[in-house]
């Protein structure tokens, strides 16, 4: 990516940087905040704030990570808010209906995001930047700027609820489990 | 396996629409020309930095607020609230006004990495230094950096940026003809120079009107973006 050209104006260097950022900020902020539109606007933000910030970044081989940490950042403060009125309001499996700004309008499995939705949102963000951007434990560890171990932790705890979720919807409704 | 159920999250992207809209927004927070004018006074700054203010280096000061902040220490300036403003937030820490001239904002803050100091002049450009490379890398032993001029005022008139040691406590923009326009300095400042006038030099003051040293600033103007 050119990130030079990018901070020097080039617009089409500009519009690969956003494009980018998407593929990083949005799984994030959907796993956690579950409302694709919400998400998107989260995501948005991050994405200016990148191109805003573009100028404080000196090595261009760290712009993942440093979008990653901005990404999580605003997700959990976006989630604050959302988690605060759902307790108030409304239960998360709210969020599993048929709205058309629910995840489920994603299509991704049902039951899967069931589970996620029951898993705190640090979990979930350290299941999707282990598995969908597929990183180490030290770099989930600088991305959710946390303590050494705590990626483990996170991973292993999610993993867990996770697969129990899973199977024991997919055993209610007679499904053959597939989980590992 | 487990992680086949992130497939669907993988396969996530912005729609055309949203990065539009993002363009859209940036180029809304970024002034007229932003682009042009960042890569200009990125130009502008490296001249900066090889040239200027020729002060005895002993004047400048060797031990001052901005080396306390590239040793760690707090930020000149002052501390401005939290979320304010808000694109900091996700970008760094312990913000704080250098200066502040009108609707322009010179803000002194901490990357979110922690290794490096930053100033951001205005929306359009800004830079970092890191930590280790101390505040002789902004400076070069002179008690003033200059960064700019950036862009026009609604006046017409241009804005440039300085980071000033303890002992500046004044500046002036002296013209080949004219009065000079002068600001105080406290860390930094933000001074608008005349646009139908040809900046000559910038010279810098303490307290007790000494003059500690000036800078040629005729050939920065004359290389700023036109009609900017």
């Amino acid at each position: 990516m050119r990130i030079g050209a990018a901070r020097a104006g080039d617009w089409g260097a500009r519009e690969a940087v956003v494009r980018r950022v998407g593929r990083i900020a949005l799984p994030l902020a959907v796993a956690v905040l579950r409302d694709r539109d919400l998400a998107g606007e989260v995501a948005q933000d991050v994405a200016v704030d990148v191109l805003r910030g573009l100028h404080s970044l000196r090595d261009p081989a760290a712009f993942d990570a440093w979008v990653r940490r901005i990404a999580v950042r605003r997700t959990f403060r976006a989630a604050k808010p959302l988690q605060l009125r759902l307790r108030i309001e409304q239960p998360l499996d709210h969020f599993e209906g048929t709205g058309s700004n629910t995840v489920e309008h994603l299509d991704l499995r049902e039951d899967v995001v069931a589970a996620l939705g029951e898993l705190p949102p640090r979990q979930r963000v350290a299941l999707v930047l282990r598995y969908v951007h597929g990183l180490p434990e030290a770099d989930i560890e600088e991305a959710m700027d946390c303590r050494l171990g705590t990626a483990s932790s996170l991973l292993a705890r999610g993993r867990a609820a996770l697969r129990q979720s899973v199977l024991a919807s997919q055993l209610d409704s007679g499904g053959a489990p597939d989980v590992a | 396996m487990l992680p086949d159920v992130f497939d669907d999250l993988a396969a996530l992207a912005f729609t055309d629409d949203e990065v539009a809209a993002v363009l859209g927004r940036a180029r809304e927070r970024s002034r007229p020309r932003a682009a042009r004018m960042m890569t200009f006074a990125a130009a502008v700054f490296v001249l900066a930095l090889a040239v200027v203010i020729a002060v005895p280096r002993g004047r400048a000061g060797l031990s001052d607020a901005i080396d306390r902040f590239f040793a760690g220490g707090e930020a000149p300036g002052k501390a401005v609230g939290t979320g304010e403003p808000g694109w900091l937030e996700t970008l760094g820490t312990d913000p704080h006004l250098l200066a502040a001239s009108g609707s322009e904002r010179l803000f002194a803050y901490r990357s979110s990495s922690g290794e490096s100091v930053c100033f951001d002049f205005g929306s359009a450009a800004g830079l970092c230094i890191p930590m280790g490379d101390g505040a002789d890398e902004l400076f070069r032993g002179q008690p003033v950096a200059l960064w700019g001029p950036t862009h026009r005022d609604a006046q017409g008139r241009w804005i440039l940026w300085g980071i000033a040691r303890d002992g500046v406590a004044r500046v002036a923009l002296r013209y080949d003809s004219g009065p000079p326009t002068e600001t105080v300095a406290d860390n930094g400042f933000i001074l608008r120079g005349d646009p139908n006038r040809n900046p000559q030099t910038l010279v810098a003051f303490d307290r007790q009107d000494n003059t500690l040293g000036q800078v040629d600033v005729s050939r920065r103007f004359a290389l700023a973006p036109v009609g900017g």
